[in-house]
């Protein structure tokens, strides 16, 4: 463990904080793919997690979306324990990674109804909202097989914010996406934490990072070689 | 959303990507079909060999092609994640099997009213009066038989190239004992070709749909508890 990373572990779990791991393990088989990963975000910031790749930072980020259970240590999201089957992390958290999650067969209405009703939460002003914003609006009614692959992107990030995550957790949201569409995304994420919201930011691009995050760590290997931006135990 | 209300909502959505695909229904009934084709061939017009054969091949043609529409039916969810995006929602993943078991059941059953009517024409079975007993036995060995597949298909479309042989190899011994009653049921309607009386005496209509249906709720009930630990996992 570095010296950076155990002056870093959180004395108390919960309180002000969205997000609260205590020496978090990963292992796939004999594979140590997360090691002892401590580490607090406050509410309403944003924290980058940069890594090469498999340096173990999209793991980071399932585990924080309760898609995958660590292998050791604890910890809360939203003051719910983290672990896979819990419904209040999954219901109060939005998650964009590599596969969209979309019904090809579908067009995109379609598909945000779905899931919008399966969050409980079908609201077609938002929807639209969110649509135009993303610049899908007019394309809503085509079928998702027709999207390039930067479409298919917007409309993951659509889909992750049709319930109003209180987490919003990006796992290299920025590749396939046009200037425009992160230029989007990076307003996004801006407004998104001045509404008092949580962003776990996954990149290996520093210096978007560094653009938008009020916080940052970099893992390798599985550890956390270093921290950017943390005061007292917490990000900034 | 309460139970009910997603178990409905997630049914709807699995048959508008069936309406637009087009795809599990179509190749289950084009499989079965092609099976008692080749039945019908190969009795060559001998009416004592094709109400002999004719019963095994009805059988055989549902619980093959069944192998199929699973393995399809769950495949489907794999594709672009889809599955991992049910995961993630806040939703009891219980219902979820239970919708698909659903779902999957109503393209068995489509595919089963679809044979029968061919198996009726080839085999000149122009018995109308068994016709809804027969439906019965179709439909709650059909239940069984989705509820147990659906099952072992979320353990093996993971693996790789889509794990449709372990299905077929696990599913069958574990449905034994359903076509074993679906066989005896059978008797009763085909006469005592079906299974050559080896089984025992025919059995009741009423007596084989209550035990496969109490399997059928084991099979269900052990599938509604076990399928989310297996997704999670």
């Amino acid at each position: 463990m570095s010296e950076l990373h155990s002056k870093h572990t959180p004395a108390t779990l919960g309180g002000s904080q969205a997000v609260c791991l205590q020496k978090i393990s990963k292992s796939f088989g004999f594979r140590n793919v997360l090691s002892d990963v401590s580490l607090e975000v406050r509410h309403g910031t944003c924290l980058a997690v940069y890594g090469h790749n498999g340096a173990g930072k999209s793991t980071l980020a399932r585990i924080v979306s309760t898609q995958w259970a660590p292998s050791s240590g604890s910890g809360e999201v939203l003051g719910h324990s983290i672990g896979p089957g819990n419904r209040e992390i999954r219901a109060a958290s939005g998650w964009v990674g590599d596969q969209s999650f979309l019904r090809t067969e579908l067009n995109l209405e379609e598909n945000l109804l779905f899931f919008s009703s399966l969050y409980g939460a079908v609201d077609a002003e938002h929807s639209r909202a969110l649509l135009e914003k993303f610049g899908l609006y007019t394309r809503r009614k085509d079928p998702v097989s027709t999207y390039s692959q930067g479409m298919i992107k917007r409309a993951n990030l659509i889909r992750s914010l049709l319930h109003h995550p209180e987490l919003w957790i990006l796992d290299e949201p920025f590749g396939g996406l046009d200037q425009e569409g992160q230029a989007l995304l990076k307003e996004c994420i801006r407004d998104y934490t001045s509404r008092g919201r949580t962003v776990l930011l996954v990149t290996h691009h520093r210096e978007i990072g560094e653009e938008l995050a009020s916080a940052s760590i970099e893992i390798q290997n599985g550890f956390i070689v270093d921290e950017v931006g943390f005061d007292g135990g917490g990000a900034a | 959303m309460n139970g009910p209300a997603l178990f409905f909502a997630l049914i709807r959505w699995d048959f508008l990507r069936e309406l637009r695909r087009k795809e599990i229904v179509l190749n289950m009934s084009l499989f079965a079909v092609l099976m008692l084709t080749i039945a019908q061939l190969g009795t060559s017009g001998d009416s004592v060999a094709m109400k002999n054969v004719g019963p095994v091949f009805f059988w055989m043609a549902i619980v093959f092609t069944g192998t199929v529409g699973l393995g399809q039916s769950f495949a489907a969810e794999r594709e672009g994640g889809r599955l991992t995006g049910i995961q993630l929602a806040p939703i009891d993943l219980g219902v979820f099997y239970l919708a698909k078991v659903a779902a999957t059941w109503v393209y068995m059953m489509l595919m089963s009213i679809a044979l029968l009517g061919v198996y009726m024409l080839f085999f000149n079975f122009m018995r109308w009066d068994l016709i809804p007993s027969l439906l019965c036995a179709i439909g709650v060995f059909t239940l069984g038989y989705s509820g147990a597949g659906i099952i072992l298909s979320s353990m093996t479309t993971a693996l790789r190239g889509g794990g449709e042989i372990v299905l077929r190899i696990l599913i069958l011994p574990l449905m034994v004992p359903v076509i074993l009653l679906t066989l005896m049921a059978s008797e009763a309607t085909f006469g005592e070709q079906v299974a050559g009386g080896i089984l025992g005496p025919p059995l009741a209509l009423w007596k084989y749909t209550l035990t496969v249906l109490s399997l059928d709720a084991i099979y269900l009930t052990t599938g509604y508890l076990v399928f989310p630990k297996i997704i999670e996992e």
